[in-house]
């Protein structure tokens, strides 16, 4: 085990390999961290080991699912301390940075930590998470691992075992925050397993952005790379929180995330999954309504093309009276894409007067792409409104007619459709620049 | 080379059934022709055969714009030579504002003359002014959620904006109440005026539009065929005595 080093070049951070035991005890001897970390790290570890991969929701590709991930050929982490040389961002869109407040972490290294002056003015906190562990461990030790705790399934133990990367952003009560937060995961080599805690406290309002993005890898000697993610959001009564969590990732990477958010009363959560890029992804997107009057709306979008497998599942849980969430998910599938997604709202017994609707549409782009989409209701009090639906067709051919006798061509005129299809959830991004950034994406797609 | 939108000997198939079964018509530039006829006429037929349908098989014939062969290019194309349509149904586009759609054709309808932001944006803000139109459908998406008379209108602001040489209207009045018809029939009045070069192909079930929009000639389709032809008079006799005449003039002049 090398010595923690700063700056080392390309060649010294060549690590282990493989997610092993080993691995973990390197991480908490990289980090210097306390044996009782260590020891909650091996729990972690430990439970990861011992719990099997979550069953495959798609119904054509099963085999195209985490099982399928060659965890021994991933890097676990670079053996680099925290804090690394500064690198380049942006590995698919080179603009400059357009949010005020924006850190930037690759392969789990904080290289860039640049925050709006209102954040310390108003009292707000936001740090990588091994800092914020450090600076604030009471706030991160209250929250983190309540929403999702360690055990829920076999990654979410892998991500607190090799934790590494993420963000904390607490907003102190009443404190609005005007410029958006954004959080860029950047992986070039190793596997990272990044933790995300956002706390608004009463009244307070925030808009986070969360980019996942890789850099292309090229040689024979390329690791299997994973991103193992949680995320924590904590609303408070009152308060306003806006997530969205755009993932681009190349497609030799495979992702799974866990999100979810309790939402307090009268407060209102916006969540904004975006799964563009990834071999293989699974990503569960949860919106817990717990305080009475609260209220949620979900945008999702994915776009699955190539060979991509997209395992996606959203839920809506109103455990309060007089809640309301109004969730859409939009996907497409292109090439031999396969998609599956999982909507859900579970309504509960004391969730009287509650409003609920969700959205499933999906669109074929090609005769191999398949897309399963899955609206499930529960529902245990009868004095609620609730609706679900969902559609699932191609591009009309009217449509396209219609555009071109606008004097649109007609590979033009699908893009325009396409995109036009997904724009719902590109509009509730508030950053411009983070909806200029996904519609490139998109288009790089079609 | 001719002038005009010229269709000659022109016979449409749709799976293998023939519509027209042969039509002779031309659209003067800077006048507005009448097109009128029963349902199932094949009316509509000719509008989207000459804009290129795929359904819409050309079995014989041509049909040319200022000497154009449009039979010869894909759709997009023809509508880059000067032609629109305005659809009777037209296609809703969920996620694409009408500002970005009219900018979008706009600058593929003339791809040499790219307007900045701000002049293309006085011209769309003064043809909806033109139009009696709010600004605020702009921002919403193509003919999404858009009652009957929006879309006609909405039509009328593409025809404004993209300034076609030649253009038709299918049954543009269709569906539409009387205030609605009044605001299609007056928005394409003043179109006239904006732009008088423009030819007008109007179809027409109903002569009702053409009392605010008289036609300089008026020509009568039955079984795709055009019947008859005349001035605006023949308008106003198929208003108080309906097709049956004609229907009958022809099939005794056949016999």
């Amino acid at each position: 085990m090398a010595s923690p080093e700063r700056g080392g070049s390309a060649a010294a951070q060549a690590v282990e390999r493989g997610i092993t035991r080993e691995a973990v005890d390197g991480l908490t001897a990289l980090l210097a961290e306390s044996e009782l970390d260590r020891r909650a790290r091996l729990k972690a570890f430990a439970i990861f080991e011992r719990l099997p991969s979550p069953p495959s929701r798609l119904s054509r590709a099963a085999k195209r699912n985490l099982a399928a991930v060659d965890l021994a050929r991933a890097i676990p982490y670079l053996d680099l301390a925290q804090d690394g040389e500064p690198a380049t961002v942006g590995a698919h869109g080179e603009e400059p940075a357009e949010s005020a407040s924006l850190v930037v972490l690759v392969d789990g290294r904080a290289v860039t930590v640049r925050l709006a002056p209102e954040i310390a003015a108003s009292g707000a906190y936001v740090a990588p998470f091994e800092t914020a562990l450090r600076e604030r461990p009471e706030l991160v030790r209250a929250h983190s691992g309540r929403l999702v705790p360690d055990d829920s399934d076999r990654f979410t133990a892998l991500n607190a075992a090799l934790r590494r990367g993420g963000l904390v952003v607490h907003v102190p009560a009443g404190v609005t925050l005007n410029e958006p937060i954004e959080l860029r995961t950047v992986i070039e080599r190793a596997s990272v397993f990044p933790r995300v805690l956002v706390v608004a406290e009463d009244g307070a309002s925030v808009q986070v952005i969360e980019r996942i993005e890789s850099r292309p890898l090229q040689g024979d000697a390329v690791p299997a790379r994973l991103v193992c993610s949680v995320g924590e959001i904590v609303v408070g009564r009152g308060a306003s929180v806006r997530y969205a969590a755009l993932q681009h990732l190349d497609e030799d990477v495979a992702e799974v995330s866990v999100r979810r958010a309790s939402v307090g009363r009268d407060a209102t959560m916006v969540l904004a999954p975006v799964v563009l890029g990834g071999g293989i992804v699974r990503e569960d997107a949860d919106v817990v309504l717990e305080g009475e009057g609260s209220s949620t709306r979900v945008r999702g979008c994915f776009f699955a093309s190539g060979e991509q497998a997209f395992d996606l599942a959203g839920r809506v849980t109103h455990a309060a009276p007089h809640t309301s969430a109004d969730a859409v998910f939009h996907g497409a599938a292109s090439g031999a894409g396969q998609a599956s997604l999982s909507g859900m709202i579970s309504i509960r017994e004391c969730a009287a007067g509650s409003e609920s609707s969700l959205k499933n549409r999906a669109l074929l782009l090609s005769p191999k792409a398949h897309i399963d989409s899955v609206p499930g209701l529960e529902i245990a009090n009868n004095d609620v409104k609730a609706y679900h639906g969902a559609t699932i067709g191609e591009i009309d051919e009217e449509t396209l007619f219609y555009c071109q006798s606008r004097g649109i061509p007609r590979d033009a005129a699908r893009r325009m459709i396409i995109l036009g299809f997904l724009s719902p959830v590109v509009d509730a991004i508030a950053s411009p620049g983070a909806r200029a950034w996904l519609e490139r994406c998109i288009e790089a797609k079609l | 080379m001719e002038k005009g939108l010229v269709v000659r000997g022109l016979r449409v198939a749709v799976e293998s059934v023939e519509i027209l079964k042969g039509i002779d018509l031309t659209v003067e530039s800077g006048r507005a022709h009448a097109l009128m006829g029963p349902n199932g006429s094949g009316k509509s037929t000719l509008s989207f055969a000459l804009t290129g349908h795929p359904k819409y098989t050309v079995t014989a014939g041509t049909a040319t714009l200022d000497g154009v062969d449009l039979l010869a290019l894909p759709p997009h194309e023809r509508a880059r030579a000067g032609l629109f349509l305005s659809f009777q149904y037209p296609a809703s586009i969920p996620g694409v504002s009408v500002a970005n759609f009219l900018r979008g054709a706009r600058s593929a309808l003339r791809p040499g003359e790219a307007l900045p932001p701000a002049k293309f944006k006085r011209l769309v803000t003064d043809k909806m002014e033109l139009l009696g139109m709010e600004p605020s459908m702009l921002t919403r998406y193509v003919n999404d959620g858009f009652s009957g008379g929006e879309k006609k209108r909405l039509e009328m602001l593409q025809m404004a904006v993209f300034e076609p040489k030649y253009a038709i209207l299918d049954e543009t009045d269709s569906g539409l109440d009387v205030d609605a018809l009044k605001a299609v029939g007056e928005s394409v009045n003043a179109l006239r005026a904006d732009r008088a070069e423009t030819g007008l192909l109007v179809i027409t079930h109903y002569p009702r539009i053409l009392q605010y929009l008289r036609p300089d000639r008026v020509h009568v389709m039955m079984d795709g065929r055009i019947v008859k032809e005349g001035g605006a008079d023949l308008a106003d006799r198929i208003e108080r005595e309906g097709y049956d005449p004609i229907r009958e003039e022809v099939a005794g002049g056949v016999a």
